[in-house]
């Protein structure tokens, strides 16, 4: 895929020096970078170099933290995130996210999937059933739960509560699913289920995932941004197509650190 | 490997077993003597008069229905006022106020005093407010707004601790669903905080059927039956402390209403546990313990 083709294609994020700062100290410089619509984008990079805090930008989920300060724009679908007015919960449902240990709630779970959905005004009880097992589904989840969709979530094993974590996030038909680290508690035989999960994903919702691994990105990856830090300050070293940024990087650093040189 | 058959290490051991032996033994030797002579002397004066009829001859004779009436009164107004109350403020220290911010700290060193006030202080404050000020005078409102104020600091930290215990990715987790901060708290961290909640209310139960001291000053102590919320009445524990100590002739039957005390609480509790057991599902326990090896 080449340069132009990626951008001629509408980009669902435009980041313009976007900058996170804790407690007055910059963890990502400013970075810019368009993430296409119904790509799989992979973020790569060792640790502490920023990935994380530009996951949680996405969705404002930094606005949990406190003392956490984000600045520059960006702009989702066209209207700027962190304009005061953007209805924060409405972006939180059409931008799901998947965190590196799966949280289930402590209930059934039915209770689960129904919760974020009832939040965001589905009461029908026979239209709540049917997005249950069509999200169950396309995670690859529903015939492993159906006949125990009582039981509480906490007793599935890890792999199964991280396909229920994106079950729940799909039941609220989102457009983009960040995704950080999402195997990186998980065994090998429940990795490749995750990962099978992101090809299937590919083309219908837009995915943007934080990984370690190296070979995991090649394998998911429609593009890459790699991260590198200096000075305990996370910064972009550059993003591209898959092929363009594994095969022919055009900066020394990324290119020692996808052969695995660095890092 | 260690060597257990040494004769130093033998004599250490078996010393050893013995005190920790001893010690539980002696613990349960007080539990037993204590409920064992409370029941001994207890059982030969329950029956269904006992629980039905209004005490005669100052409490010689009779029953003490109003008077578990009068506790049951008091008992739910301090629990009415003092757990939404107690949610409240837990809910705001943990999930709203600035760590270490000034409101915070403020409110919590005002429950680490209030926590270590004596009851009678409770009870000369609990006279001068709700009696006096507010014209509430003896009655069993008085009286269980009293409680609810030494119940307080109980039921405030327990819910606290409950709400510790909720892992940081619930909320964020629920943060990334949408969902609001108003349906996080009730949807989520509340229920999970559960068994934090009903330790504190069963802690609060307790303290608020043990007390005598604080009620002598703001519920009074008269036996009959109470009509209103704004009327005197006397609760168990008060009963047993008149009738053991100014009634002569009164023991047997302040035994029977220490029995009758006694089944009162370890029923709440049981209930307390049951109600938790049904809302809750019986995986809480075993998914607090996974939560936590995870994080």
């Amino acid at each position: 895929m080449s340069i132009d083709r990626r951008e001629s294609v509408h980009p669902i994020f435009q980041i313009e020096n976007l900058s996170i700062a804790y407690r007055g100290v910059v963890a990502l410089a400013p970075v810019s970078l368009n993430l296409r619509k119904n790509a799989v984008t992979a973020l790569i990079g060792p640790s502490g170099c920023g990935k994380t805090s530009f996951l949680t930008a996405l969705n404002r989920l930094t606005d949990m933290i406190p003392e956490c300060r984000v600045s520059g724009r960006i702009r989702f679908d066209g209207s700027d995130l962190y304009d005061p007015i953007t209805n924060v919960l409405d972006v939180r449902r059409r931008i799901g996210m998947i965190f590196q240990n799966p949280t289930v709630f402590p209930m059934s779970i039915q209770r689960n999937l129904e919760l974020p959905l009832e939040e965001h005004g589905l009461k029908d009880r026979g239209e709540k059933q049917k997005r249950v097992q069509k999200a169950l589904e396309d995670a690859a989840l529903w015939e492993e739960v159906k006949d125990r969709l009582k039981e509480n979530a906490q007793s599935l094993s890890g792999g199964q509560q991280q396909r229920l974590c994106v079950a729940r996030s799909l039941i609220l038909e989102p457009e983009v699913i960040l995704m950080d680290e999402p195997c990186s508690a998980l065994d090998p035989l429940s990795t490749r289920k995750i990962e099978e999960l992101i090809h299937r994903l590919r083309g219908d919702y837009t995915v943007i995932v934080v990984t370690h691994n190296l070979a995991q990105a090649r394998r998911v990856a429609d593009d890459v941004a790699f991260f590198w830090m200096r000075e305990q300050t996370g910064f972009l070293v550059e993003a591209g197509s898959r092929e363009q940024l594994f095969a022919q990087p055009r900066h020394p650093e990324t290119q020692s650190y996808v052969n695995g040189l660095e890092g | 490997m260690f060597d257990f058959s040494s004769n130093h290490a033998g004599t250490n051991h078996r010393l050893w077993t013995f005190f920790v032996w001893t010690s539980g033994i002696l613990v349960f030797a007080i539990f037993g003597l204590i409920a064992g002579d409370v029941v001994w002397r207890g059982i030969g004066q329950i029956n269904l008069t006992f629980l039905t009829d209004s005490p005669t001859r100052s409490g010689r004779a009779g029953g003490i229905f109003p008077i578990l009436i009068s506790t049951l009164g008091i008992l739910g107004l301090c629990l009415g006022t003092a757990i939404p109350l107690s949610l409240a403020t837990a809910i705001y220290l943990h999930e709203f106020s600035r760590k270490n911010g000034a409101s915070a700290r403020l409110i919590d060193r005002s429950l680490d005093v209030l926590a270590g006030v004596p009851s009678i202080v409770f009870g000369l404050f609990g006279n001068a407010f709700f009696a006096v000020t507010l014209e509430l005078g003896f009655s069993l409102l008085s009286g269980g707004l009293t409680l609810a104020c030494m119940a307080l600091p109980l039921m405030i930290r327990s819910t606290q601790q409950g709400l510790r215990a909720v892992p940081d990715s619930f909320r964020l987790t629920a943060a990334s669903l949408g969902l609001s901060r108003t349906s996080t708290i009730f949807r989520i961290l509340l229920p999970a905080a559960l068994p934090g909640i009903l330790t504190g209310i069963i802690l609060g139960i307790g303290r608020a059927l043990a007390e005598t001291a604080a009620l002598l000053f703001t519920s009074g102590y008269v036996t009959r039956m109470p009509e209103s919320l704004f009327d005197s009445g006397r609760t168990l524990s008060i009963h047993i402390y008149d009738l053991a100590m100014n009634v002569p002739g009164g023991e047997s039957n302040a035994y029977g209403t220490a029995l009758v005390l006694m089944i009162l609480i370890v029923a709440i509790n049981v209930t307390a546990g049951l109600l938790a057991r049904m809302l809750l599902g019986r995986h809480i326990r075993l998914s607090f313990h996974q939560t936590r090896s995870l994080s």
